[in-house]
């Protein structure tokens, strides 16, 4: 598994091409280096503070096209300004009514359906939140949306990002994964 | 004492309400900026403290804020923005619009409480 910055410096490096790598594709992959530290620290640190369950980056990498189980419930948040792009969140049924319900404060038997999408918006609009707020410290200007939530099993892709992959970061909580996906491009 | 929560996410709302409660604050709700100044209107001068998200729909924590500060009967009620919106320029923003504090999220029940216990001793002008 390694430890936080073995998993995403792994993820950083993957597509490399060895010793011959030129200068530009270092520094993107410094940027993208960066961006998954961001997000994942944004995403432990949320999570862990409106939960109180330990959150652990099992897992971070590239993807492609849009690998996404029909039974998970999403939320994502599309970023504009100086970086463009959607970030997203996506877990299983069951751990979301577990999170919605400590977020709540622990009250299970008065949780509804609306209220376990309510949680899951919550928390990518946190992390979104904090992920922004991090990238201004690096001078990036970047504005935020209200979260677009689904239970459908399908994120609604940002019009902006033309990558063909996201990037995705696993996380494990509370005995089960949940897996957060992004991509961010500079803006010309 | 009695606090005014502005947050349009019903979940987190629940969470803060259920802190405040606990920490013996009665509490009133509005899920948007234009709920939050029917609240205003409907509980006026029985309203002790705004807490007050930014990014809602309908209308924002931050226009909610402005009006309040140009309507004398409400301008001199305290404001703790509790927002996701860490940026300086914006906390900058907040504050120069008359914010009396800020809280950036996430934080735990317990902060809020905290938060909310200091500003209301402030305001009433104990002498510690």
């Amino acid at each position: 598994m390694g430890s936080f910055r073995e998993i995403t410096d792994r993820a950083t490096n993957s597509g490399a091409t060895g010793s011959g790598m030129c200068e530009r594709r270092r520094h993107e992959s410094t940027k993208r280096g960066d961006f998954f530290r961001i997000v994942a620290e944004s995403t432990c640190e949320v999570i862990t503070t409106i939960t109180g369950a330990v959150v652990v980056l099992q897992e971070a990498t590239t993807i492609g096209g849009d690998a996404v189980s029909p039974h998970e419930i999403m939320a994502c948040m599309k970023l504009s300004g100086e970086l463009s792009g959607t970030i997203g969140v996506g877990f299983d049924p069951i751990l979301a009514r577990d999170l919605a319900t400590r977020i709540a404060g622990g009250e299970v038997c008065s949780l509804s359906r609306k209220d376990i999408l309510d949680g899951v918006g919550e928390i990518i609009n946190q992390v979104s939140g904090r992920v922004r707020t991090v990238l201004s410290l690096s001078r990036y200007q970047v504005n935020i949306d209200l979260p677009l939530i689904s239970d459908s099993g399908k994120y609604v892709e940002s019009p902006l990002c033309d990558l063909p992959h996201y990037y995705t970061l696993i996380f494990e909580c509370l005995n089960r994964r949940f897996r957060v996906q992004f991509c961010l491009i500079e803006s010309n | 004492m009695k606090v005014l929560f502005v947050e349009d996410s019903a979940l987190l709302r629940r969470a803060m309400v259920k802190a405040v409660h606990e920490a013996g604050y009665k509490t009133v709700e509005a899920e948007n900026g234009m709920e939050a100044l029917a609240r205003l209107r409907a509980h006026g001068p029985t309203i002790n403290l705004v807490v007050l998200d930014w990014n809602m729909p309908v209308m924002s924590g931050y226009e909610v804020l402005v009006k309040m500060r140009s309507q004398e009967e409400y301008s001199d009620i305290p404001v703790l923005m509790a927002t996701s919106d860490g940026v300086e320029e914006d906390v900058k923003k907040a504050i120069k619009a008359g914010a009396t504090g800020y809280l950036v999220k996430p934080f735990t029940p317990e902060a809020l409480v905290k938060q909310i216990a200091n500003i209301l001793k402030s305001n009433t002008g104990s002498v510690s």
